[in-house]
């Protein structure tokens, strides 16, 4: 379970500061699917970047299956995200002189997991996403669909129980946004919890539960059978 | 992470990086090319004055350099030359004529019949010509002319083994220009190598003395460096002192001149290295973002930066060796054989070149050093920075 208290981010100093998250506090259930929605500016981004550990809040705490985040060295969340997140980028953020597969493989090498073993786990899940033929190919030579279904991957190969997608069919056409959503569904129910930023409803209506944010803060919380205000 | 998978990690992204990675290659190159090149020639030129002045003070308290002078003798015609009681400058005279590069002035050409006997020296600068007056001698520093030869006296082993004479024994000599002087043995020199004739056998094996007198401080020795017979030649590489204090300061200035010049370009280097680094860490901020949300600590991205630099920088320095010692050893080597002939015309000073590892390896510290130094300021504000920023700012 995530849990967010009181979050607050806030960008610049003084006449020019900006909040970007002001003051949230939720819960997130294990195991679901869970869309962020809101136009953009809204705070989406900054949200999913605090609960992953890829940004630090500048007041309020995070609570990750436990885990109070703010207590964390540097070192520590490092570690937080390499054996608990995995994240899906809007620009996708592959390494473009590396590999499909080496892309994929990193976190695994950031483990410290043994080559033969990585390989395998690498090109099972890419097998799995379709890239198959390419694995040893260079990632910039892959089509958005493909580059986004590849950093899907690298999401997933080290088997973090969070994924975090931050609108992850921004840059795709629709039939490749509809099949990376329809991916990202399928690894919630395979008992991942999910989290996507999004600001298309029709994306945010696969989820189990979609939180509207205006302005940085919580503006309604939908679920599957009843809203919340 | 292990240190392995790292070092992989940035090998294989610098060399499939290649244009980015080529340039930093070039950018380290010719940096190296500049410290290497400056080195190269302070060092050929200390090796070659530390040994050249090194071999040959054999005495302590020696305040200034030396200069070189050479006695050539043909063996043919040394039979000739054998004179008890010759005509000094008849003796000159007809040495010369022979082609001798004539050093060594005798009173009395009794080689190894020293009883009593003066041996005057003169000392030939320019190497060819008698001395003419320059650089002008001056009472308390210099020489006289009148004073040359008073300062050094010679006397054969025998001489002194039949007088029982030792070093720090003073003699005094009543004979003309060394009348009333007082001297004091300062040491043997022995040679290490046989002659044909033993004369020179005797005179390789002097006594020498040092002159004790408040116009004068100075050391001489006399000693066989290398004897080579080339047809009916020999040449006796004598290597006398004839001391001028200014020399030493000379050398030590030129070498002070280089070696301000040699650090001045390390330090600039340094400032270009460092600058290098920073555009090096700046192309990488992407790949740091990346790796740092994806959960590599910092220790692990420090090292990837500096597998990758010294990587850069391990190439750079061995090709940088091997062009910095071309171009000081075909180019500069040339400078210091003028350097010495501002001293006076030494004759077959040859410059002590040679590849030495230790340079590439100095070139490796410095640059490691000076990329260690840029990359830390950079990398520890990376360190401190989540991994959201470092991607932002890789836009």
């Amino acid at each position: 379970m995530i849990k967010v208290k009181n979050l607050v981010k806030v960008y610049g100093e003084g006449d020019s500061a900006e909040r970007a998250i002001d003051d949230i506090t939720l819960e997130i259930p294990e195991a679901k699917f869970v869309a962020i929605m809101g136009k953009s500016g809204c705070g989406k981004t900054t949200f999913l970047n605090l609960i992953g550990g890829l940004d630090y809040p500048s007041s309020g705490e995070i609570f990750c299956k436990g885990i109070r985040l703010n207590d964390l060295s540097n070192n520590q969340l490092s570690d937080y995200r390499n054996k608990n997140i995995g994240y899906v980028f809007q620009d996708f953020y592959l390494e473009p002189s590396f590999t499909t597969l080496e892309n994929v493989e990193m976190p695994l090498i950031i483990a410290g997991m043994p080559k033969k073993e990585r390989r395998q786990k690498a090109i099972e899940l890419l097998n799995r996403l379709g890239l198959e033929d390419k694995i040893h190919k260079k990632v910039n030579t892959l089509s958005g669909g493909q580059k986004q279904r590849a950093a899907i991957a690298r999401a997933l190969v080290h088997s973090p129980s969070i994924i975090l997608a931050d609108e992850p069919t921004g840059n795709l056409d629709s039939k490749n946004g509809a099949e990376v959503i329809a991916i990202l569904k399928q690894i919630s129910l395979e008992g991942k919890t999910v989290i996507l930023a999004t600001h298309n409803k029709e994306d945010a209506m696969k989820a189990d539960y979609i939180i509207e944010l205006v302005d940085g803060r919580v503006s309604k919380r939908t679920e599957a059978d009843h809203e919340e205000k | 992470m292990k240190r392995s998978s790292v070092f992989q990690l940035a090998a294989k992204d610098l060399f499939q990086n290649f244009s980015r990675s080529i340039l930093l290659l070039i950018t380290a190159t010719i940096l190296s090319v500049v410290i290497l090149t400056l080195i190269n020639f302070a060092y050929y030129f200390y090796r070659t004055s530390k040994d050249f002045v090194m071999d040959i003070i054999k005495t302590q308290g020696v305040e200034a350099t030396i200069e070189v002078s050479y006695v050539v003798y043909r063996i043919n015609d040394i039979e000739n030359y054998y004179l008890k009681d010759s005509d000094l400058d008849d003796f000159i005279e007809k040495t010369q004529e022979m082609g001798i590069l004539y050093e060594y002035e005798f009173d009395s050409i009794g080689f190894g019949f020293y009883s009593e006997e003066e041996v005057t020296l003169r000392p030939y600068l320019g190497g060819k010509e008698m001395y003419d007056g320059n650089p002008p001698l001056v009472d308390g520093a210099y020489w006289q002319t009148d004073d040359i030869g008073m300062n050094h006296i010679w006397i054969s082993n025998a001489l002194a083994n039949t007088h029982g004479l030792g070093v720090g024994d003073r003699i005094s000599l009543n004979i003309n220009k060394a009348a009333n002087r007082e001297f004091i043995i300062k040491g043997v020199v022995e040679s290490e190598e046989s002659y044909i004739d033993y004369h020179f056998l005797d005179i390789s094996s002097l006594t020498v003395f040092d002159r004790v007198n408040e116009y004068q401080n100075l050391s001489v020795a006399k000693e066989i460096k290398k004897i080579s017979k080339e047809t009916d030649t020999i040449i006796i590489g004598g290597l006398t002192y004839i001391v001028y204090t200014e020399h030493l300061y000379t050398t030590l200035v030129i070498a002070g001149i280089i070696a301000f010049l040699t650090l001045l370009c390390i330090l600039l280097s340094i400032g270009s290295v460092l600058n290098t680094m920073k555009i090096s860490i700046i192309n990488s901020n992407r790949f740091i973002g990346i790796m740092k949300a994806l959960g590599m600590r910092n220790k692990d991205i420090y090292f990837y930066i500096l597998s990758q630099t010294g990587l850069i920088v391990v190439i750079a320095s061995f090709i940088s060796a091997l062009i910095s010692w071309l171009i000081a050893n075909f180019t500069l080597a040339e400078q210091i054989q003028i350097i010495y002939d501002i001293f006076g015309g030494y004759e077959g000073l040859k410059l002590r070149t040679g590849f030495n590892f230790l340079l590439p390896l100095l070139n490796i510290v410095i640059l490691i050093v000076s990329i260690t130094l840029g990359a830390l300021k950079m990398l520890f504000r990376h360190f401190k920075r989540p991994p959201v920023v470092i991607l932002r700012e890789a836009e």
